[in-house]
Formats: C-alpha cells, structure tokens, sequence
C-alpha cells in the first residue's frame, strides 16, 4: 500500500445487491474515498438512486458487515485494495420501535409466538397470537395489545413456552413447561383467543423428575424435546401424532365410561387434568448437568446446552451425540439458525454470545465467535424465524440486543426493562417479544425484511 | 493399670517398612515401586526406626491410601494375563497366544491426575518437573536395550511439541537461556512460572547406571498430565485439541512448523466467507438489465457527493479518526505496521542498513502521540497489535514536524531498541515478550539448533525460515531482516540484512530490548550470556555487558514511555490540532471501543434517517492532569545520633537475636568480598 495521505487513497468498489431493479445501482466500479464508512457509502448510493427520504443501507464485503472506515475493514483482513473490491449492500435494519408493554404479575419467564394458519384466520388483518407465561403458572395470550384469554397451566412457575406447528384446523398447538416437571401441550389456543373456551391440556408429557428448563420443538412439528433439571434431554412424540393419540385415548375412556355408567372426569386442583399422558420417546443421555436449552438446527439434529459446560449436537434418529463444544461457563440458552444453516448461537453465565459453527472441521481453530457487548449474563436466545443472520439476545443487564452475525457489533439495544430480561421470541418475523423479572412484557416492532 | 506394651503406640504404629506394606499390599517390589511413583507416595524418615536403620519406612496411612486404588486390580489383571501368555507359549499353543495378545488388559491414569491435581493452577505448579522429562525422552533415542519404547518416545514428542506451540500461540515465552546441560525456558502461564530444560540436539549416550523403568513410569504418568494441561491450554485458546499434525511437514522433522501450518487458516470467522462473484454479478446485470436506469447518469454527479463527504470526514477528522481508531481497536487486527503507514503524514529517509525496521522507525516517529496508556485488563495486554491501532487512531494532523533533530535522533535510538513492541506500554511485560520481534523476519542457517530458536523467535512475535525442507522462506528473499549463522566465516553477504550468533536471539529476547548486532557479529567471540535468571540486585554484582544491556533497557523503556505521554497529550510533541480527544481514545479497552462503535453506528444510522448536521460523538475526554512530581522527604539524621541508637539497640538485643543478627550481617559482609572480588576480577581482565 502507498504512504500517502490517508484521504488520497481510493478503493475501486463494484456495488452488488439483491434488491428489485430499482434499487440496483450500475455495478460498474467506481473509486471510492478509503476512508469512508458506511455512513458515506450509504449516502452514495442513496444519491445514485436519487432515494428521498434516504435509506440507509448496510454493506457486506467478503460476508461481513462493514463496521470500520473501508481501509481499517480491509486491512484487518488482509484484503488487498489494489483489486476491484465488490460491495454487497442490503437495507440496513432501523432501530427498533416499542410496541406494546404489558405488565403481568410475576415475572414473565415464557414467550411463544404463535402464528395463525389461514384457515382460523377471520377477516380482516389481525396482530400475530402471543402466549406469555410467567412465574404464577398462568399463560395468557395476546393479541392487538388485549390480554384474550389466561389459563392456569401449571403449579408454579412457567419456564418454557413454545409453538407447535400443527397441519390441524385448529391453529398452531402450545407446548408448556414448569417447575413442577410437568410439560403439556395445550389445544385450541387460536379459538380461545378469538374468544372462546380456554385451551384445554390435550397431553401431558410426564417424565422429568424435576423443574424443566428449556423445549424445544421440531421444525416439522411432531417431535419436541425438553430439558431439566433432572441433566435429562427427553425426546417425546408432539404435535398433530400427539394430538391423535389423545383423542384415541378420550374416545376409549369415553367408551369405558359409558359402559360403566361413571361421571365425566372434573376438573381437579383449579387445574384441567391433562386427557392423555405420554412417556417419552427417548432420552438422550450425555449431560451431567442441568439441561438449560434446546434447539433444531434442522429436522434430524438437536443441539442442546447445559449447566456443565457443554453444548451438544445430536442425531435424533441414531440418539448419539456428533459434536460436543466443551466451554468454560455455564450455557443457559441456544439458538440454531432456521433452514438448516448450520449456525449455533449460545449464551450463558458471562456477558458475551457465542457463535459456532459445528460443521467447521478443517483449520485446527474451533470456529467459535464471541460477541461482546452486553453488561450481564445471557439469559435468552432468539432466533429469527427466516434469517440465518439476525439474533435477538436478553440479558441480566435489562436490555435486549438484536445482532447481525456478519459482525460483532450489535445492530440495536432495546431497552426499557427495569430489571433482568429472561426471555425473547420472535412473534413475527417483525415483532420480537421481551420479557423480564420487572413483570412486563414489550413488544418492539423490527423490520429485518429482505435479507 | 496395663502395662504400655511395645510396638502399639507412636512411630510404631504409624509406620510400616517396605516389606511390611508389600505384604499388606499383596504386590511384588516392582509394582509397588511403580504405584508409588504413580500416586505420589515418597518414604519418610521417622525419627525413631522401629525396626531398624536399614530399612525403608512408609506412613501406615499411605500405605493404606493405596490399598484402595483401582490400579491394583489392573496390576493383578495384568500378571495374571501374562501368565497365561507364558503358559500358552510354553505349550507351544500359538494359536492362544495370538489370541490372548488381542486381550491385554489396558488402564488409564486419568483419575490419578485428577486425584493428585484438583485444580489447574495445582498442575501448572508442578508441571517444571514433567516437561523437562517429556522434552528428554523426545529428544533420546527409543532403545530396545534399555527398553525404552518408540511409541512412548513418539507420545513425548508429539507432547512437546504441543506445548512449544501453545507457548508460542500465546506468546508466553519470557526468559531463554544457554547452558552446558541444554536450554532452559520459562514461560508464563496463567501467572505461574514455569521453567523447563531441553537437552541440546546431540545423539544421547544412554548410560547404563540410569533406572530406565523408573524413569519411564515417571513418563507414563506425566505424559498424561500434560496431555491433560495441554487439552486446557488449548481450549483456553479456542483451539482444537489435539491440533492436527502436518505428516508430510512431520516428516521433514520440522517440528512446531507441522504443528502451525493451519495459523493463516484458523485466523478467519466463524462465518462462512461469501465468494466473490464479481464476473457473475456483472452477467446478472448483464442478463437481466435490471439496473435503475437513472442511476446510470448520477454517476457523474457523483463525484461531487464524494468531495462532500471527504470534507464531512475532514471536518471532524480529529475525532473521526479517534472513533475510527476505536473501531479498528474493537476488531482487533493483526498487522500492525500497515495500518501506521496509513496514518503516516510524510515519509522520512529511509536507513539502509534494515529495510522492515527502518520502515517501522519512522512510521512510529510519524505518529506522535501513539503510545497506549495500557489497559489494565489482561485482554488487550495480550493484544499489543491492538494497542499499537489504538495508539496510531490520534495521528490526525501529524506532529513529527513540530519534532526538534537531536529529540528524533534519540527517539530513533530508543525506537531502534524497541523493535516491534516500541507502542507498547513499558510496564506490560507481556506485550513488550509478544511484539518484541514483531516485523523481524529471521532466516537460521544450517548449523545453528534451528527447533530453539524457532520457539524463541515465534514466541516474541517474529517469523523465521531456514535453510531446509519445509522452511516458508528461502535464504534469497528480500523480507529477511536477520541471518542468524555460527560459522567462523560468512560467505556471501546480503547488504539488507544483519549477521548476528544464535546468542543474540537469546540475549534479545531475555532483556526485551533489540541487542546491538554489530557484538555478535560471526567468528567473533560474543559477548558473555547473562542468565536471566540471575538477579542482579540480589546477588549484589551486575556484569559488565549486564550493565550496559541495561542501558539499552532503560533507553528502549523511556521511548515507550515517550510515546505514552505524547498520546496523554501533555508533552510538547503534540500539535495544535490533536485535542484531548486522542489522549482518550489512547486510554480505551477493547470493550470500550466495542461501545464506542456501537455508539458512532447507532449515531450515524440516526444521522441518515434525521439528517441532523451534528452527530452525537463521544466528548473528547479531559487530559489526565499531569501528576504532581512527590516531594521528597528529606531526611535530618546526624551521624551520632544515630550511633547512640544503634548502640542502645545492640544492648537491648537478647542472646539468641543478638547471634542471629550478627550471622546476617557476616552472611552480608561475605557477599559484599565476594562481589568486590568478582569486580576486582573484572578491572584486571580489563587492563
């Protein structure tokens, strides 16, 4: 590189996108200032597509967001300047809008987005069906910014809730866990938030020992895995096979019933005695240690994290364990990049999110990043439903943060928590849902579109 | 009352001989020797021999500790193993035997490290004895006469040569030093010194008086140890454990290279590199002609836009460049040097005599206020490339020119001596040891012991090639800096390179300072090598060369500390231009400048979507003020008072102290006679 003054060297850039046409600018190169920032290559191609009001846009060069004036971004790694450079540029994501709040009365620990299939759907546009638990055992579902409906659905507190796809009429199924080890999957949640009878507990899923910490529910939506206290990893059939074994079971009991000539069974405790009880379909053994997390990089994997240190990758099909990251601090939550991208983010008792990337053998580096930037632990991982790039992460610091992985800044903070956040879930791929230990619940409106 | 028999209290019962506890144990002499070394268990010396002088005793309790190790079965597993193999072999039943050779039973010693080291920092404690016997059986020949086994030669190699690169990965290296028994090293692990020895690279005479087995039970349990410390070294790295091995490399017996081949490769992200597609994108827009059309003819107009936003930049450079530099701190580089040139205002002449350190002079003069007030946290001390960026971000409107002749020429002496770690602070040791050979690039001839210098020089950051298979640089290439040979005579001379004896490796490395080549020129007799382990002010005398070492020592420290307080911005070498924002941004963390990014990008997105004309920096941080100079106490004592106090303290001294303090001071009165001897020696020689 020329010693000369810093503002005399240009970088030929050739702009490339996968935008509409009309937001395609000439990619024939063009000498660019070396030290300019996004900020100034956004500005040129706003004023190259003469855009009013100006968009600003975010750029990508070899797969990385630019963060740093070009020439410091460029040399850092090792790209030469000589040759023509090619920028991708795609709409930045602006800061985030708050929503909704919602105060509840304990800490709210769960959220499940719920997306209604077209059939429940009545006219008119609705908001995205938001299922809240918190730490009094009651689930509540949000739609609009009204609270439709609340259920008891467990004896204390609730620690995981998670949607579950269902190709029923009935709308997605809920999956619900606790501290009295019990999981349940809840039916007819879209009616009961359109306003009719509360859900009832189709299965109850009995098998862990101890308070369950983390589900999680597979892609296709018939099997789910939950993890406890107990160090187990259980895997248990879910969904719409779940749902007709249930109903198998209610008609035989009907049937039994009528021939015996007993009541119907009440509603016992304040609580809906679940119809059907499932024993797990197996268990995946290898953590010595609470099982905090779960997630489904694709339909055949499950990664799972763990109070001993470990964050595994499993074969479901074969209950075998492929990969095992073996880190120095207890993981509380794991994400995994939706459409089989392979990425696994987790976060745990120190304040930065780790990224790796399991199917990275060669080089002897273990391709793990670290991402720095809250002041607390990590306590919740959100991946974005359809982009493999955008993480929403909660801390013990009262904030939210949404990051692009493509660098190691976040994009955004959302704050407005008074106290520890404990979960994040996108009800939307553009609404991420916050919840915290100061018993609210913030709904921030995000627009990720088109990356 | 019962009458106290003999033999049932005090060292009696508390200690048993050899014997005793082999028949307790059940073992035969072998075994229990074996077990011994393998739990840690020694022979005490009671004060009273209950049965004798002449036997060996142990505590009665660690006797019973070994009663319940597992190992013990597999001790009788394996006799009873090899006695069916005897027994087939004698009845000729070839068959049995090859199937039993299928079966032997095998054991780990795993629970014996975990047992006699619960914690890491316990191992790191005892882990000077372990390496040294590991780097000695890598380097001894696997005889079968001794019974020295290859596989248990080839473990010890791979172990070591693990560890050496780890050292090197974490640039933990800190003294080096020649000695007729081989080259000891110390290293810097999490806080703990540890020291080991490497025996030279001659062919090893096993002399037969050595106990091979006990020395290789020794092995076997501290191959595992180290194969345990090493697993926890690397992954506090981040790197896979067992790194892979190069074989073609391997066989070149390259040592650490085969072992480093995949440096470039591990350096990128975790996330994937798009390929660049540039012929491709061109087609797309070929084929699709989807380009807005209208921003076909902007591009004229768009020079105008770029002049606009270079004067945005320039406006305020003072602090954009700060940011920037806080930026390119929080990503956290590698290359240190090119980013200087960047900053460079105007070249300066160039010295002919080193071309890369030449280079890095006056590119480190040109930005005057680049030291770092360094971090205390251990995370940018072991990143000194980041403090250099941090350092160079200030150098807006360069002050070199403001620089008096006589404070250059002195600063270039003291930046020369510096090498590579000139931006680090003074006082952070382990960033002056990692980037103390940064930009030197080595090339080692064949005669000198190429694996020690190649840790050494790799350790404080330099590269090194040599003459051989394998090497990443030939002898002809122009980045080499340094030919280290030890030939009476050298042949060819390269004009841009130094010739300098393997000694001024060491002799560098160990006073942290770049040694004057022109004294260790080849077929001269170097000057003498000072062991870094001797302290000079507790043994009272510093050689000579030591002396003068530790001039070009305080010399390279005070052109640290220069650049230091150039960046605080109290000193007259900063301009008028730079405010107190560098000084600050000189003082940021790497988490720090992690924040200050995200600020300037949430700052800048908001400027875009508002268009405001200000953006929210960050405020330029006030200069430290410079700290008052201590008074100093002037101390009023006159010679008689203090006479009449030693007395009366010489009386009031009971007997015992009174011994006592008189031993010190004989012990202190000899140690002075022998450092005035050793001087006197010195004059003599001189004269």
């Amino acid at each position: 590189m020329a010693e000369q003054h810093e503002e005399e060297v240009q970088i030929s850039c050739s702009f490339v996108t996968k935008l509409p046409a009309e937001l395609r600018v000439p990619s024939a190169p063009i000498a660019v200032p070396a030290n300019l920032t996004r900020y100034g290559l956004s500005q040129i191609i706003n004023h190259l597509l003469a855009l009013d009001p100006a968009r600003p846009f975010d750029f990508l060069i070899d797969g990385e967001l630019l963060r740093l004036s070009l020439a410091k971004h460029l040399l850092d790694r090792h790209i030469s300047t000589e040759a023509v450079l090619e920028i991708e540029y795609v709409p930045a994501v602006l800061p985030p809008t708050p929503k909704e709040e919602h105060p509840h009365e304990d800490w709210v620990s769960a959220i499940a987005g719920l997306a209604s299939s077209s059939g429940s759907k009545s006219s008119g546009e609705e908001g995205p069906l938001l299922a809240s638990g918190s730490y009094d055992g009651v689930v509540r579902l949000w739609r609009d910014g009204e609270c439709s409906c609340s259920f008891t659905a467990h004896k204390g507190p609730i620690q995981a809730a998670v949607a579950v796809p269902s190709r029923g009429g009935e709308g997605p199924l809920l999956l619900t866990a606790g501290n009295d080890g019990a999981v349940r999957l809840w039916r007819g949640v879209a009616a009961a938030a359109a306003g009719g009878a509360a859900p009832e507990a189709a299965v109850l899923l009995k098998g862990h020992t101890d308070t369950v910490q983390g589900a999680a529910v597979a892609p296709d939506g018939n099997l789910c895995a939950t993890g406890g206290w107990d160090s187990r990893l259980l895997l248990w059939r879910c969904g719409d096979a779940a749902l007709a074994a249930a109903e198998a079971a209610v008609d035989e009991e009907e049937v039994e019933a009528a021939a015996a000539g007993k009541k119907k069974r009440k509603v016992a405790n304040g609580l809906a005695v679940a119809q059907h009880v499932e024993a797990p379909r197996s268990e995946l053994a290898g953590h010595s240690q609470c099982v905090s997390g779960a997630a489904w990089p694709t339909a055949g994997t499950l990664v799972s994290a763990s109070w001993d240190h470990s964050v595994r990758l499993w074969d479901v099909e074969a209950a075998t364990a492929t990969d095992t990251f073996n880190h120095n601090k207890a993981v509380h939550c794991v994400g995994a990049a939706p459409g089989g991208a392979g990425l696994v983010a987790f976060g745990g008792a120190e304040r930065a999110l780790r990224v790796w990337d399991p199917r990275m053998r060669s080089g002897e580096g273990l391709a793990v990043k670290a991402c720095s930037s809250h002041a607390g632990w990590i306590s919740a991982v959100a991946w974005h439903p359809s982009s493999a790039h955008h993480v929403a992460t909660a801390s013990h610091d009262g904030t939210a943060k949404l990051w692009d992985l493509r660098t190691s800044i976040p994009l955004h903070t959302l704050e407005g928590h008074t106290d520890k956040v404990l979960s994040a879930a996108w009800v939307a791929p553009d609404q991420l849902a916050t919840g915290g230990a100061d018993c609210k619940l913030r709904v921030a409106e995000v627009s990720i579109g088109g990356q | 009352m019962l009458k106290k028999k003999k033999g049932t209290s005090g060292n009696a019962v508390q200690y048993v001989t050899r014997n005793q506890a082999l028949k307790k144990l059940q073992l035969k002499l072998s075994e229990f020797r074996r077990l011994c070394i393998l739990k840690g268990i020694h022979p005490r010396e009671p004060k009273k021999k209950p049965q004798g002088q002449n036997k060996t005793y142990y505590h009665v309790k660690d006797i019973a500790y070994l009663l319940h190790e597992p190992l013990l079965k597999k001790a009788r597993e394996l006799y009873a193993y090899e006695k069916k193999v005897r027994r087939a072999r004698a009845k000729k039943n070839r068959d049995l035997a090859a199937r039993l050779a299928a079966r032997k039973p095998s054991y780990r010693l795993d629970h014996l490290v975990r047992e006699r080291y619960p914690s890491f920092v316990d191992a790191l404690r005892d882990l000077d004895d372990p390496l040294t016997l590991v780097h000695l059986f890598a380097v001894l020949p696997a005889e079968k006469a001794h019974g020295i086994p290859a596989p248990a030669v080839q473990l010890a190699r791979r172990l070591a040569l693990e560890w050496q690169a780890w050292v090197v990965r974490s640039h933990a290296l800190r003294k080096a030093f020649i000695s007729v028994k081989g080259y000891y090293f110390q290293a810097e692990v999490q806080g703990q010194a540890v020291t080991w020895l490497v025996p030279h690279a001659t062919s090893q005479v096993l002399p037969p008086d050595v106990d091979y087995k006990v020395m290789l039970t020794f092995l076997e349990f501290y191959s595992t140890l180290l194969q345990f410390v090493n697993y926890k070294l690397y992954h506090s790295l981040g790197l896979r454990y067992p790194p892979v091995l190069d074989p073609k490399l391997e066989q070149a017996a390259v040592g650490l290279e085969a072992l480093m081949q995949d440096l470039a490769s591990s350096g990128s992200g975790a996330a994937a590199a798009a390929p660049r597609q540039l012929a491709a994108a061109a087609a797309e827009d070929a084929e699709e002609g989807g380009v807005n059309p209208a921003a076909q003819q902007r591009l004229g107009s768009l020079a105008d836009k770029v002049r606009e936003l270079e004067e945005e930049i320039r406006g305020e450079r003072p602090r954009g460049a700060a940011a920037a530099a806080a930026d390119a701190q929080q990503a956290g580089s590698e290359d240190g040097s090119a980013s200087e040139e960047e900053e460079a205002a105007e070249e300066e002449g160039f010295e002919i005599d080193s071309g890369d350190e030449g280079e890095d002079t006056e590119e480190e003069e040109e930005e005057a206020d680049s030291g770092s007030d360094e971090e205390e946290e251990q995370a940018a001390a072991d990143d000194p490339e980041d403090a250099d960026l941090a350092a160079a971000g200030a150098a807006a409107g360069e002050a070199s020119d403001d620089e008096g002749e006589q404070a250059e020429e002195e600063e270039e002496d003291g930046q020369q001596l510096a090498g590579g770690a000139a931006d680090v602070d003074a006082d952070d040791d382990a960033g002056v040891c990692a980037s103390l050979f940064k930009g030197l690039v080595f090339f080692l001839g064949r005669e000198v012991p190429r694996e020690q210098l190649l840790l050494i020089i790799r350790a404080f950051g330099g590269e090194a090639g040599w003459d051989g298979e394998g090497s990443p640089l030939a002898e002809g290439d122009e980045r080499i800096t340094h030919q280290v040979v030890d030939r009476p005579t050298q042949g060819h001379r390269f004009l841009s390179r130094e010739y300098v004896q393997p000694q001024w490796v060491f002799d560098s490395a160990n006073f942290r300072v770049l040694a004057r080549p022109p004294l260790y020129a080849p077929g001269k007799a170097p000057p003498p090598h000072l062991s870094p382990f001797v302290r000079g002010e507790e043994e009272g005398y510093v050689p000579e060369y030591g002396r003068q070492l530790a001039a070009l020592q305080e010399a390279a420290r005070a052109a640290r500390k220069r650049r230091a307080a150039a960046a605080r911005g109290g000193d007259v070498f900063v301009g008028e231009e730079e405010e107190g924002g560098e000084g600050g941004a000189a003082a940021l963390t790497a988490e720090e400048e992690a924040e200050a990014a995200e600020a300037r990008y949430a700052a800048e997105l908001a400027k875009e979507l508002k268009k405001s004309g200000a953006a929210a920096g960050e405020e330029s941080e006030e200069e430290e003020a410079a700290a008052p100079a201590p008074k100093k106490r002037r101390v009023s004592g006159e010679d008689e008072l203090q006479m009449d106090e030693q007395q009366m303290k010489d009386i009031m001294m009971t007997r015992k102290a009174r011994k006592m303090y008189q031993g010190l001071q004989k012990s202190r009165a000899a140690k002075q006679a022998r450092v005035a001897a050793l001087e006197q020696r010195a004059a003599a020689l001189k004269q």
